[in-house]
């Protein structure tokens, strides 16, 4: 459906993306995580029709879009968008917004698919009100559905939740994963929250200075990170160094047992790959977040090094406790 | 590219008046500086600061009782508080002179009530400095004003209540919380006040107070110089340029001192003798400074109605109202070319020339005549010469005393109102509506259509009707500039008025204010409209 293919972006002399590829199958919902900065808007201004590449390719049904000669209209790409600040026109109403990308409009068909979209975003009563007079939730959904209107091929949605607070974007982005799957529209997110692009992703990339670091699943991410990068930036977790004792790989937990990788200096360690028990390497708590079913304790071994744990919420910690810790297995990701 | 063109042509009134000083006019600056230079940089001076003091101190405690006070009658008052803006300060100093005259009504009610007779009692002189000082304070505190009371309004209520805590009584509060606040829009508006003192030609010239623009006259006309005229000229320039440094600096600190939180303001209620006492001190400038001479003026219309009510007045505001009509929609093309052009390009060769004419408002009217004129004039002879020397043809005068000079000097002068209405309202279209156009499926000519000429008409509108109404104010430039027998309602007030004929002056002058005062309507529901959305989302 969408396919990139070697994209360069540079803003005058200041390179922003760099040799940037991947794709995204029909009905496929695809994700660019990074930092602010990382050149991720840019890709998706990219595919919209408003960047111009320094290099790279842009196919959308494998049509090409955009190359080094060609530079289609962004009207004429079918493709919808859903922008950070919304962009609702003010001085229409949110079914004249709606309706604004529809070809004839006071149709039936048209005000029918009005309708069908409003009532979709939960919004049917509200089709008279200016986006003014709307919540920020509210505009959030106006400009859902005023993207998905003209049933776009591909719909491409820019941090569309960073206005809203942490409890309705949560429920909003559960809520925009089904619409798009029930009108079948595969579609583009950027964002830099982790929990927005696990909750409406298919797959997901993470985008660093520029350059795609890894482009695959949710769990390939948190579970199998390409480099320390993503091991950083996707889930909570300590980088320990490693050393080799006798053709296998140590960290100062104990043993491991990757036995195949020649070269590592790092493994990672998840939260929940530590127990704390009765015997193993000494450490002391140093502060607790009690979150309800479980607790994120960060603990200090004797030699300074501070790791994450974490623990049932019902255990009794508290703050200056001596641990003992042992790890809960030994297949780590081994880092270079 | 596209901004240095006009931006050239829309500088060189003042780059005229600048290089001037290239050509030093030595016999004419001696004689000068014998007579009357110390008087000119004297008034003009003292004119300025006196404004400045005025508008600062009155505008800064009206603005504070609005905002503080809870009062009967404080939301008219606020609203008829800048009711003086309409008011070009020559038709108050007009209106005034008659009220104060020894024929006028307050001098023969006192003559009458006391049984004095000529000679026998004091009255101060209104035609003086003091009086051009505090007739320029009427009309100029709202500036000041209008600044003051946004800032009080963007300082977080939560502050008094500190002060309060730390023990400061409210009045304390104003003088060592608030007021520094909101010194940077203080500032700002005092620096825009004194501007227009030093701009002022109609009020000193009737006054008889030799100032840096009677000055420029008299040197142009009297002594036939103009390159002497362009030369103080410059040198009067160099004050306003000092002003508009204060100005541009305020300006920039505004953004700093800028404070979030709650804008909620909760007024403290006053009643009784302090309730009065308010009323009194916000009452007092909207009736000196526009209800006592809009009666005066009203009255001598009534009075000279029947003399003036004619086919002649009709085609005085026909010249008005169609050369205003005129310049506003050249202007409004012109801040439309510009503010697009700054729209789409981050190029410094595109905003720096903007920036530069937009300083045009701070150049005082007479200064921006006698810069059009020298190359006009320049032109119009070359070109005469020229078609003389080659085809035997005389092309007279073809670009001086034409209506072209008129709009290109008014251009220079009031582009910044334009500019700044047209980048108001684009500003509220902001880049991502463009592109939610386009990927709609739109083009660009229909993003410009569809999106951005319903979200800009009223912009535009109201970009024309400031433009307008300062054409059909402004004296000094159209004074010198316009062509032969071309006579506007200003022009009209003050031919009469400087014939000792103020009743004959007060329909035009009443024809100017009526209109002047739409933009004043408009200007205070634009506050109230910012003021209940910023209320509507706390």
């Amino acid at each position: 459906m969408l396919k990139i293919d070697g994209l360069c972006l540079a803003y005058g002399q200041h390179q922003v993306v760099s040799d940037v590829s991947f794709a995204i199958p029909n009905g496929g919902i695809g994700c660019l995580l990074g930092p602010s900065g990382c050149g991720k808007s840019s890709i998706l201004r990219a595919i919209a029709g408003f960047e111009r590449p320094v290099a790279g390719e842009i196919l959308l049904h494998e049509r090409l879009v955009t190359s080094n000669e060609t530079m289609l209209a962004p009207e004429k790409r079918r493709i919808g968008m859903v922008f950070q600040d919304f962009a609702l026109f003010p001085h229409l109403t949110v079914a004249q917004n709606v309706s604004f990308g529809l070809k004839d409009k006071g149709s039936g068909a048209s005000q029918a698919r009005v309708e069908q979209l409003l009532e979709m975003v939960g919004m049917q009563s509200l089709g008279k009100r200016y986006s003014h007079a709307l919540s920020g939730g509210q505009q959030q959904r106006v400009a859902l559905a005023r993207a998905l209107a003209p049933k776009p091929d591909l719909l491409l949605l820019d941090e569309p939740f960073s206005g809203l607070d942490l409890e309705l974007r949560e429920s909003l982005a559960s809520q925009v994963r089904d619409i798009l799957k029930l009108e079948g529209i595969s579609a583009l997110l950027v964002t830099h929250d982790q929990n927005e692009a696990f909750a409406i992703a298919d797959e997901i990339g993470v985008l660093h200075q520029g350059r795609l670091q890894q482009w695959g699943s949710a769990q390939a991410l948190y579970e199998r990170p390409a480099n320390s990068m993503v091991a950083g930036f996707v889930g909570k977790g300590t980088l320990l160094p490693l050393w080799q004792e006798s053709g296998a790989w140590h960290c100062v937990l104990g043993g491991l047992g990757n036995k195949d990788i020649q070269k590592a200096s790092v493994c990672l360690v998840r939260p929940e790959d530590v127990l704390m028990g009765d015997d193993g390497v000494p450490a002391t708590i140093v502060s607790i977040s009690y979150q309800g079913a479980q607790s994120l304790c960060r603990v200090a071994l004797e030699d300074g090094t501070e790791l994450l744990i974490r623990c049932h919420g019902r255990q009794f910690v508290q703050i200056g406790q001596a641990v003992n810790l042992t790890l809960n297995k030994t297949d780590l990701t081994l880092l270079a | 590219m596209l901004t240095i063109g006009p931006a050239l042509v829309l500088a060189l009134p003042v780059l005229v008046v600048l290089l001037s000083l290239l050509q030093p006019q030595w016999q004419v600056w001696q004689h000068l500086a014998e007579t009357v230079l110390s008087d000119y940089v004297k008034n003009s001076l003292i004119l300025a600061f006196g404004v400045g003091a005025g508008t600062l101190v009155l505008g800064t405690c009206l603005a504070w009782c609005c905002h503080h006070y809870e009062f009967w009658g404080r939301r008219p008052l606020q609203w008829l508080l800048l009711l003086p803006l309409a008011m070009p300060a020559y038709i108050i100093a007009y209106s005034y002179t008659g009220l104060l005259d020894f024929a006028g009504p307050l001098q023969t009610a006192l003559r009458e009530v006391f049984g004095w007779g000529y000679g026998d009692y004091w009255f101060p002189e209104i035609r003086s400095l003091h009086g051009a000082i505090l007739m320029l304070v009427l009309v100029l505190y709202p500036y000041v004003f209008m600044l003051a009371k946004t800032a009080f309004r963007e300082q977080s209520q939560s502050l008094l209540e500190v002060s309060r805590v730390a023990g400061l009584s409210p009045f304390a509060h104003f003088v060592k919380v608030a007021v520094p606040l909101a010194r940077p829009a203080i500032l700002t508006g005092t620096a825009l006040a004194m501007m227009e003192a030093l701009a002022d030609y109609g009020t000193v010239q009737y006054f008889g107070i030799s100032t840096f623009t009677t000055g420029i006259f008299r040197t142009w006309f009297g002594l036939g110089n103009g390159l002497a005229a362009a030369q103080l000229s410059a040198l009067l320039c160099s004050f306003v340029l000092l002003l508009l440094l204060l100005e541009r600096w305020s300006r920039r600190k505004v953004r700093y001192f800028h404070l979030g939180g709650q804008h909620q303001v909760k007024r403290v209620p006053a009643s009784g003798f302090k309730a009065l006492w308010l009323w009194l001190f916000c009452a007092l400038p909207v009736t000196l400074g526009f209800l006592l001479p809009v009666c005066m003026l009203i009255h001598w219309a009534w009075l000279t109605a029947e003399g003036h009510w004619n086919s002649r007045f009709l085609a005085l505001a026909w010249n008005s109202f169609s050369l205003a009509a005129l310049a506003a929609l050249v202007i409004l093309l012109v801040a439309l070319i510009f503010a697009y052009a700054r729209r789409l390009s981050a190029s410094r060769w595109v905003h720096a020339p903007v920036t530069l004419v937009a300083m045009g408002y701070a150049i005082p009217g007479t200064v921006i005549a006698v810069g059009t004129m020298v190359p006009l004039v320049w032109f119009d002879k070359t070109l005469d010469a020229l078609m003389q020397s080659w085809l035997g043809i005389s092309t007279g005068l073809l670009l001086s005393g034409t209506v072209f000079a008129l709009i290109l000097a008014y251009a220079v002068r009031f582009l910044a109102v334009a500019l700044h209405q047209v980048e108001a309202g684009l500003e509220r279209i902001k880049p991502s509506m463009d592109q939610a156009g386009r990927t709609l499926g739109l083009s660009p000519q229909g993003v410009l259509t569809r999106i951005h000429l319903p979200l800009l008409t009223p912009s535009l509108l109201g970009a024309l009707l400031l433009v307008f109404v300062d054409v059909l104010k402004e004296l000094p430039a159209t004074l010198i500039l316009r062509p032969f027998n071309f006579d506007t309602l200003a022009i009209r007030a003050y031919e009469m008025a400087s014939d000792e004929r103020l009743a004959d002056a007060a329909l035009p002058a009443l024809t100017i204010l009526l209109v002047g005062i739409f933009p004043v309507i408009i200007l205070s529901r634009a506050i109230e409209k910012a003021t209940s959305m910023e209320t509507a989302d706390a």
